[in-house]
């Protein structure tokens, strides 16, 4: 009998293969293992009562993953004629279940053995620690100091895989930029706690994760910061010290750079120094894209260097993940941080072209009142405005804009913002707003006949957002006016372009589609006739 | 005989909300979604504000087999209030679409539309405004709020020779054009597109 399990794996890295590779070996059977775009293969075959044990047990030996995200398993008649997939990679995987089993089981000789490693799990080699410049063993009684010594508010620089960090109790919140929760059965204790999130926080990756503090906590400890960074534990050191911690109730840990002032230092003397990436991501019910990170194809950084433009650079980067090079993509690249760009891809075309140009952005409130009174109907908006919002126009003129450069949407919101004399920025309005559905913004492109190059037209969306406080609308609403409104425009221009050209899929990139509420927005705007794509492994945006 | 094929009908609602009477075709079909349901075994009602979205629209409208639309429109001897209903296609003489720059945006869609022969069976509920329009308000006219009974019930009655069955939502005393008017740009649509 054959069994075939196909995982839904959203990564080129061998991690889940080497994990099924050794599963496999646990059992008396035959097993081959394939990997193909999304999706890693495992046929076994034996009889049917190892194959039901095989069945049962795979999960035990196959941590979660911030890539996988389904499997199927069905019988099928014959194993597969090809070979099975090579293992070698030198991606370093963070401790594996059946190394954790055995620094956790006080009868085994790597009881608190934080260096213990395996075929596939990586640690330092030949190592020992240097506790105070003194050399020591790897056991419960250097963990349970140095958990007594950070229960009695001392700073603790601790050489991880991952670098040099400085641990300590947290004194206050709104001093801390990034935590390490040590008892993951506490994280609601700060946090909003979403399943999602904490499942990703603890996977094989151990990523960090920008959370929402939770209301109580805040409100506890007065506390100003909403939003905090938190990892798990990525090496065995930080995890037995996890697992000390909790005698002490204490269940989170400040980290800081390795230049911060410190008390002790738990060094490592190894015979190789090994580097294990912390990717930064963020979720999604149904995906998780990477905002920073390492543990990516290197192909993919050549990709990028291929073109100037940013936009067209990452774009290429999401054709490339998603093999998408003979397909029709129409791609909405929208940063905080670049030029925004918006373009069309086929084979059919030959390439690549701008679906817009380069934005418009003017250099004074001034300039912008100037050129909606270009019309009769902008004289009387901005007659009106004068009138109606004296304080805010006499400010709005006398603010300098000439920091906003960025050919971008962001630069226009904090134009906007400006113009319309908001407290806070569109974004931070927009994700306070209760409300469904905000006030339709314009955004539109001038010469709407024609497909490549077209010029956005600005003075509709200044204009429209005046009216709409003109008539009484309050900040948080006009704010989300703003963000969906952007989202129906690009709705709309995949249909638009759809028309003209065949647009096969679209996708979506830039670190803006980190922002839940704009991103939610968008796919609904996006016709369900079109898949959208995303970056997998390599960054929204680099 | 053959089965009857599904009709898709698209109730679009046009104008500029901000500038008061202009946009009544964007508050109407708000109006309509909130004070009705619209039910049908074999065909389907769709409710979309259209704002002003013009030619944007296109997409929108190609996909429905039977399109109503709601906008000012100007015609000659007609005065505030008034109301009309009539086949794009053969649409009067006396009446015009020149009173302001959405109306005329609305009607080069039509026609682009109409030229590509993409045009679904499309009358229009057209009302003429009191055409004030110097301040940024939401605020409607009495001329037309006194017309919305008119277009209530012109509107019904087509809906029911389509076979789609009228249904009163439970109501309350804000269901008025007057209160849906201040609220139509962040209402979100019970009955949005349905293809």
């Amino acid at each position: 009998m054959v069994l075939k399990f196909k995982f839904t794996y959203k990564s080129s890295d061998k991690t889940l293969v080497k994990f099924l590779d050794f599963a496999s070996k646990q059992f008396d059977c035959e097993y081959k293992i394939f990997q193909e775009l999304d999706f890693v293969y495992l046929y076994v075959e034996s009889n049917e009562e190892i194959l039901e044990k095989l069945s049962e047990s795979l999960s035990t030996y196959i941590p979660m993953s911030i890539y996988y995200y389904d499997i199927q398993v069905e019988i099928v008649e014959k194993m597969p004629s090809f070979s099975t997939i090579s293992l070698n990679e030198e991606k370093t995987i963070s401790f594996c279940p059946s190394c954790l089993k055995e620094v956790e089981n006080d009868q085994s000789k790597d009881f608190y053995n934080a260096f213990k490693s395996c075929n596939i799990c990586n640690s330092f080699e030949k190592a020992t620690f240097l506790f105070e410049n003194k050399k020591v063993e790897s056991n419960i009684e250097l963990f349970r100091k140095i958990a007594l010594l950070i229960n009695e508010n001392k700073k603790i620089k601790i050489k991880t895989l991952s670098g040099i960090f400085v641990f300590s109790k947290i004194k206050t919140l709104d001093d801390c930029s990034c935590l390490l929760v040590t008892n993951i059965r506490k994280i609601s204790q700060i946090i909003v706690e979403n399943k999602t999130d904490v499942i990703a926080l603890i996977s094989i990756e151990k990523p960090q994760i920008n959370f929402k503090i939770n209301e109580i906590y805040k409100q506890k400890n007065s506390i100003e910061k909403t939003n905090i960074d938190i990892r798990y534990s990525n090496d065995l050191t930080l995890y037995l010290l996890s697992l000390q911690l909790e005698q002490y109730d204490i269940s989170f840990l400040n980290i800081e750079e390795e230049n911060s002032d410190f008390d002790c230092f738990l060094d490592v003397d190894s015979s190789s120094d090994i580097f294990l990436d912390i990717p930064i991501i963020k979720c999604f019910d149904d995906k998780k894209l990477i905002l920073k990170s390492n543990s990516y194809p290197k192909t993919l950084d050549k990709i990028y260097e291929k073109f100037n433009e940013k936009d067209k650079s990452q774009f290429m980067t999401v054709l490339s993940e998603n093999h998408l090079f003979d397909s029709s993509i129409l791609n909405f690249y929208i940063s905080t941080k670049d030029d925004d760009g918006m373009s069309y891809y086929s084979e059919k075309i030959d390439g690549l072209v701008n679906i817009v140009k380069s934005f418009y952005i003017p250099s004074s409130v001034n300039e912008i009142f100037e050129e909606i009174q270009k019309d009769e109907v902008g004289k009387r908006l901005v007659k009106n405005y004068k009138n109606k919002f004296e304080m805010e126009y006499k400010k709005a003129i006398n603010t300098d804009i000439s920091m906003y450069k960025k050919s971008s949407f962001l630069s226009y919101w904090q134009i906007a913002q400006i113009i319309l004399d908001f407290k806070n920025s569109i974004l931070e309005n927009a994700n306070n707003c209760f409300l469904e559905k905000g006030p339709r913004i314009d955004y539109k492109l001038f010469d709407s006949r024609k497909l490549f190059h077209r010029e956005f037209d600005y003075i509709s969306l200044i204009k429209s957002s005046i009216s709409f406080k003109l008539a009484g609308v309050d900040e948080e609403t006009i704010s989300l006016g703003f963000i969906e409104s952007l989202a129906h425009f690009i709705g709309r221009e995949v249909d638009f372009v759809n028309g003209l050209y065949e647009v096969k899929a679209v996708s979506l990139c830039g670190d803006m589609f980190a922002n839940d509420l704009f991103v939610s927005l968008v796919e609904k705007s996006i016709t369900r006739n079109f898949k959208v794509y995303y970056n997998k492994e390599f960054m929204i945006q680099r | 005989m053959g089965r009857r094929k599904k009709m898709n009908i698209l109730i679009l609602g046009i104008g500029n909300i901000l500038f008061q009477d202009e946009g009544i075709g964007v508050h109407f079909i708000h109006y309509l979604d909130e004070k009705y349901e619209f039910i049908s075994d074999k065909n389907s009602v769709s409710i979309v504000d259209g704002g002003t979205l013009a030619q944007r629209l296109i997409p929108e409208i190609v996909k429905y087999d039977e399109v109503i639309v709601i906008d000012c429109i100007d015609a000659d001897n007609s005065k505030a209030g008034d109301v009309y209903f009539f086949d794009y296609k053969n649409t009067p003489s006396y009446i015009n679409w020149q009173g302001s720059a959405h109306e005329v945006e609305m009607l080069q869609t039509l026609n682009m539309i109409d030229m590509n022969k993409d045009l679904p069976t499309t009358n229009v509920l057209g009302i003429i405004p009191k055409r004030v329009a110097d301040d940024t308000t939401f605020e409607l006219s009495n001329e037309i709020i006194n017309a919305i009974d008119t277009m209530e019930s012109v509107i019904i009655n087509h809906l029911k020779k389509l076979n789609i069955s009228v249904k009163m939502r439970n109501i309350n005393a804000n269901t008025n054009i007057e209160d849906i008017s201040q609220i139509s740009y962040k209402r979100d649509i019970i009955d949005g597109p349905k293809i």
